[in-house]
């Protein structure tokens, strides 16, 4: 209901047009309807009880979840500069230790393995560029 | 018929077979990988096929074309990623599948509706081909409009327990599809200064993040002991009798959808699979096992999207007009290798037309012959233990989205998205409609513009012409059946049973 509010207020400005739907009229509509589904939703949410919040994380869920995407972000951050043959094997890494496996060799074989067969069938055989170290 | 014959005699030419098998084999690995498509396949193939005779490289890049179309499936079936776009709908039943153990099943039933699919739309192509171009062109605005609310229907069936959510998920959609430049007046819409929003969002880094970083986000919550992994099935994938049967009326009505759609310019795989998934469970008994595991839901979206192909060729080769981005690329293909598809093909370059055809048919046996092989393989990719497979499965997500347009843009929004659909998934929001929004969104805005216009703002388009006119009155059938379907006191019947 909030995000059709902002929809209304963004598309105010927009330009009227004399023959078809303005810019801001479809939008604006498909607010509308976003703002009777919510409504109708937060109705329901008063007749049936929700499930609490706790019982849909396990525990330590939160901080998982989190740490992944952080790291999936740093990967993206860093891919333009490290490229993708030194950035991948250090995100493939960091997230195997994430998921739980504490084997050093089978992490490092697969991380550098992986980055190989990836690039291998993206860059050498398909020539399509994938993210180069650089310095600058 | 002597024509054809002459055709199936050029396709079985030892270098034209050869070329014709890699194509097929190359298709079904491009469509495998997400973020590769049917149109990138053809562009890589196309260096390739210029010093080849012109019916050879036609045959090699059909072949790539069916090929990517079913080879979509395989990722959206064994990782929950669509390798194509058109492999959509094939997550909703296939990746149940697998988490029950039977991902072989799953992959045969998807190769089985692919050439179940892809061998009638040969022959449409083959038998009807001039006829329904010429149906396909009195196709006009509000046409087009009507049959983008009649697709836009679905989300009501593919809502899941919840119909309110599942709406809200499909409304979200929509109004995503508004973000970027507004096709007709040219303004700004909620691009917020970021230039890559001024194109809108691009559908595949939409898919990969609803549907697959999603996935992983939810399986990195806990650490899955091996012994919890589904141990697949590779035996007995091939389907039975009873099965056949069981899904032969959700093939037939993809394979049909996936025709029609195809031959309508501007649709494509993505929409039919949705409205054959849409159709096959409407017309089902099992109704109830749809999203939870059913063949019927493999088989109907995937006759659809290889039936695509043959409806996609109809317009590209009798008028010239691509009816979607592949065929464009195809037709661009087709000029460089000297053929110049128009309503003079079939008279000036028959050879060429009919070893085409041939080539269609024989590709489905092909392609079903090495599908055959992949549900033995492939799904062994799924033994590997999941802590090894997630990070990988973000790395090919990863891959995927910047191989679109090369852009890290487009990355971010597969991850932010991921985010998305976690939580969507975490509080039972369905990602179908999500995805059937955006790809409807443009189409119905654009063309209900377009109808307004050129009739002065009459409304009354919409119902004076006779096509526009059956899809509203479908679309009215659609959601009053999805509506019945769910209502409480049925919904409460299907949990005593």
């Amino acid at each position: 209901m909030g995000v059709s509010v902002g929809v209304y207020v963004l598309t105010h400005d927009m330009a009227k047009v004399p023959a078809g739907i303005g810019p801001g009229d479809y939008p604006r509509v498909i607010a509308a309807g976003l703002f009777v589904l919510g409504a109708l939703l937060a109705a329901q949410g008063l007749v049936r009880s929700e499930v609490p919040a706790r019982a849909l994380y396990p525990r330590g869920a939160a901080g998982r979840v989190a740490a992944l995407t952080l790291m999936v972000l740093a990967y993206v951050r860093i891919l333009p500069h490290l490229g993708f043959l030194f950035s991948t094997p250090l995100f493939l890494v960091g997230a195997m230790l994430l998921f739980g496996v504490r084997r050093p060799v089978l992490i490092l074989l697969t991380g550098v393995g992986v980055t190989l067969a990836v690039h291998g069938i993206f860059y050498s055989l398909f020539q399509i560029l994938l993210p180069k170290f650089s310095l600058f | 018929m002597e024509l054809f014959l002459k055709g199936l005699i050029l396709v079985f030419d030892p270098l034209t077979f050869l070329l014709m098998v890699a194509g097929v084999a190359g298709g079904v690995i491009i469509g495998a990988l997400p973020g590769m498509t049917a149109s990138m396949g053809i562009i890589l193939l196309l260096p390739l096929t210029y010093k080849l005779p012109a019916q050879t490289a036609l045959v090699m890049l059909c072949g790539m074309y069916c090929g990517a179309m079913y080879g979509g499936s395989i990722s959206a079936i064994l990782i929950n990623t669509p390798g194509t776009p058109s492999a959509s709908a094939t997550v909703l039943d296939g990746f149940p599948l697998t988490q029950q153990g039977k991902a072989g099943k799953a992959l045969a039933m998807a190769i089985l509706g692919s050439f179940v699919g892809g061998l009638f739309s040969s022959f449409c192509l083959l038998l009807i081909a001039p006829q329904l171009a010429k149906v396909a062109l009195k196709f006009q605005a509000a046409d087009y409009f009507s049959l983008a609310i009649f697709g836009l229907t679905i989300m009501a069936s593919s809502s899941g327990k919840n119909l309110i959510k599942g709406l809200i998920s499909g409304w979200a959609g929509l109004l995503l599809s508004t973000v970027g430049i507004d096709g007709i007046v040219g303004v700004d819409r909620f691009t917020f200064g970021i230039p890559p929003l001024m194109s809108g969002f691009s559908l595949l880094p939409v898919l990969i993040g609803v549907f697959a970083l999603s996935q992983v986000l939810v399986e990195v919550e806990t650490k899955k002991p091996a012994a919890e992994i589904v141990k697949q099935e590779l035996t007995g994938t091939l389907p039975t009798w009873g099965e056949v049967k069981l899904v032969s009326r959700a093939m037939a009505i993809g394979s049909v959808i996936g025709v029609i759609i195809g031959i309508i310019p501007g649709t494509g795989g993505a929409i039919a699979c949705f409205m054959a998934y849409n159709e096959a469970r409407r017309w089902s008994k099992h109704k109830e096992q749809f999203g939870k595991g059913a063949l019927e839901g493999v088989a109907a979206p995937e006759s659809a999207n290889n039936a695509t192909t043959g409806g996609a060729l109809v317009p590209m080769l009798t008028l010239g007009v691509p009816g979607d981005v592949v065929t464009a690329v195809m037709l661009g293909a087709l000029m460089l290798i000297g053929v110049r598809p128009g309503p003079l093909l079939f008279v000036e370059r028959a050879e060429v037309v009919y070893t085409l055809l041939a080539g269609m048919v024989v590709i489905q046996f092909v392609m079903l012959f090495l599908g055959m092989y992949a549900t033995k393989v492939s799904p062994r990719i799924l033994s590997i233990p999941y802590d090894l497979l997630m990070p990988v499965v973000v790395v090919l997500c990863v891959v995927g989205a910047y191989t679109l347009g090369n852009s890290l843009f487009d990355v971010l929004v597969a991850v932010i998205f991921g985010v998305v659909g976690y939580f969507m998934r975490k509080y039972n929001y369905p990602g179908a409609p999500l995805v059937l929004g955006i790809i409807l969104g443009p189409m119905a805005e654009d063309n209900l513009n377009r109808a307004l216009l050129t009739a002065h703002n009459d409304w009354s388009v919409l119902v004076t012409r006779p096509i526009s006119l059956t899809f509203l009155i479908l679309s009215v059938v659609s959601m009053a059946t999805a509506l019945y379907a769910a209502r409480p006191e049925r919904a409460g019947g299907i949990r005593k049973k």
